[in-house]
């Protein structure tokens, strides 16, 4: 039996390094994925073969802690062969759980995994209680992670309803669109992020100094320009500076970083069971600092104090530099 | 292992001073120590595409191409005009070298603009993860070169850098004895310009917003 302090720390790591470096600093659990289409990060020189999985998990349960593969794309039309072998090799590794998005692979893992936690990604965007109770009943799923688009109080009112374990997102990208089902970077690259894992994908990135501005571009269009010493941001097509009636504005999303270290106590009264923090494509130094800093919250959260203590500045990691409650206490719906 | 700051002044000093055929010579060196000692590296490295690149530490007289994939990984000095390369890494040397040890994230370098990145990027992520892999200590690649006498090299590197780190912090009092210390003031006036462009983008969005109200209303 694990001992969980406060709420469970899901950490995300894109390396065997990244993994104990999560792990070394505090990581209740890991999430990774496998070197292929399989996983929502699917970045060149990242991710995991089935050894250092094993190896991984070896490293994780000799500490108490588990390690959960995200197989969270969709598999392509009449290509469901990589997808069912990431699902076996996950299991014949020892993962603790896998994350699916698909309803044909949440079937198979069932059926030929069924001791093997199934945890819904946040890919199925499953935000009412009807769809989390449709997957639980159907799919035995034990956990969802809900979409990012929820404030806390929906939160606590989808909670309340639902029958399943909930994991929320607490440090990372803010996404605005419905989760899996986003077509931007597909529709300007032709590679889809849903089934080929990658939004903006590296190939298509590119940047190109002109004067004293930057630009960055994803594939032939331009989707931002940085005045010098402007912080940057990805260049991702639901944060790309649009021009309007004259003006440049972010009209989705502005290229901020989700934080959500200062409402950790509101997440647990809401009856949050996990916190996700975002990240397997970041660097292992990244994974170092922020699970550092939120195990630190969450310790000093278990032993009694009222408020999330200060902790070492995130601010420089958030994307774009700047940092956001994002939906957790939005003022839209 | 004791957690050791890479001596960067020191590093920069002698990259400034040393003549080019020492640097070239030195940066082979270098490699064959990593290779000995990081084969997972190289043989990763190995597997990526043909990629050549280009890194330019923004604060030194030169510039390196960095080629890997297909064939063994490689470092050497650009002698005149831009090599023909895939992308070009720039930024302080300080930065670079924090990157290549993994103490830094990369991400947040770029975001604040510390690096830059021109050409092909899947190259530079490639690169990136795959360094990341590994538990790299330039210092100790460095000392390793030295035989025998590496543990006394390392104290008297890390010796010197410690009183490079005092003149330098002293000089820096000096010359700015009015500004507060710690203050950049730059950076600052970087930051006051991101942050108006910010606002200026919030206030686009608002304009926005109150014309289709407008246009409701009406």
């Amino acid at each position: 039996m694990r001992d969980i302090a406060y709420l469970e720390l899901v950490c995300p790591a894109g390396t065997p390094a990244a993994l104990r470096t999560a792990i070394d600093a505090g990581a209740d659990t890991v999430y990774c994925g496998f070197r292929d289409c399989t996983n929502a990060r699917n970045y060149p020189g990242l991710n995991f073969d089935a050894k250092e999985l094993r190896e991984g998990v070896a490293y994780a349960h000799a500490r108490g802690r588990w390690v959960i593969v995200a197989i969270n794309t969709f598999p392509r039309a009449g290509d469901v062969g990589p997808w069912h072998r990431a699902i076996d090799t996950a299991a014949a590794c020892g993962a603790d759980a896998v994350i699916l998005a698909d309803i044909g692979l949440l079937d198979y893992a069932m059926r030929k995994h069924p001791n093997l936690r199934r945890h819904l990604s946040v890919q199925a965007a499953a935000s009412n209680p009807l769809s989390i109770d449709f997957y639980r009943e159907t799919f035995g799923i034990s956990r969802v992670v809900l979409p990012r688009v929820l404030a806390v109080d929906e939160v606590a009112s989808l909670i309340s309803r639902m029958k399943v374990e909930a994991e929320v997102f607490a440090f990372g990208s803010v996404g605005t669109m419905v989760e899996g089902r986003c077509t931007l970077s597909s529709y300007i690259t032709g590679r889809s992020p849903s089934s080929d894992g990658v939004c903006a994908p590296a190939e298509f990135v590119h940047y190109r100094e002109d004067g004293a501005f930057m630009e960055s571009c994803l594939g032939d269009v331009v989707m931002n320009r940085y005045a010098r010493n402007e912080n940057a941001a990805y260049p991702t097509p639901c944060k790309c500076r649009l021009v309007t009636n004259d003006n440049a504005s972010y009209l989705f999303e502005e290229p901020v970083g989700l934080n959500a270290v200062s409402i950790l106590p509101q997440l647990k009264a809401a009856g949050v069971t996990a916190l996700k923090i975002e990240g397997r494509q970041r660097s292992r130094a990244y994974v170092g600092q922020v699970v550092t800093a939120f195990r630190t919250v969450l310790d000093g959260l278990a032993r009694g104090e009222s408020k999330p203590q200060a902790v070492a500045d995130l601010h420089a990691m958030a994307e774009g530099g700047k940092e956001t409650l994002s939906a957790y206490k939005k003022g839209w719906k | 292992m004791d957690e050791v700051t890479f001596p960067i002044i020191i590093a920069r000093g002698m990259l400034a001073a040393l003549p080019r055929p020492v640097i070239g010579r030195g940066a082979a060196a270098l490699m064959r120590s990593m290779r000995r000692h990081h084969p997972d590296l190289f043989r990763n490295l190995a597997a990526l595409p043909p990629t050549r690149l280009q890194v330019e530490p923004t604060d030194l007289p030169h510039r390196f191409l960095l080629s890997f994939g297909e064939k063994p990984a490689s470092l050497t000095l650009v002698r005149g005009d831009a090599p023909a390369c895939h992308a070009t890494l720039k930024g302080s040397v300080d930065s670079l070298l924090a990157l290549l040890e993994g103490r830094i994230d990369s991400d947040a370098l770029f975001f604040t603009r510390a690096i830059t990145i021109v050409g092909d990027t899947s190259a530079v992520v490639a690169l990136r993860n795959t360094l990341d892999r590994e538990e790299i200590s330039l210092l100790d690649e460095a000392m390793a070169l030295l035989g025998p006498l590496r543990g006394i090299g390392r104290r008297s590197v890390l010796r010197w850098e410690g009183r490079a780190e005092r003149l330098r912090d002293r000089i820096i009092a000096m010359r700015a004895p009015d500004a507060p210390e710690g203050r950049d003031l730059a950076a600052e006036c970087g930051s006051l310009r991101a942050e108006i462009e910010t606002l200026k983008s919030r206030l686009a969005k608002q304009e926005i917003l109150a014309r289709r109200k407008q246009g409701v209303a009406a």
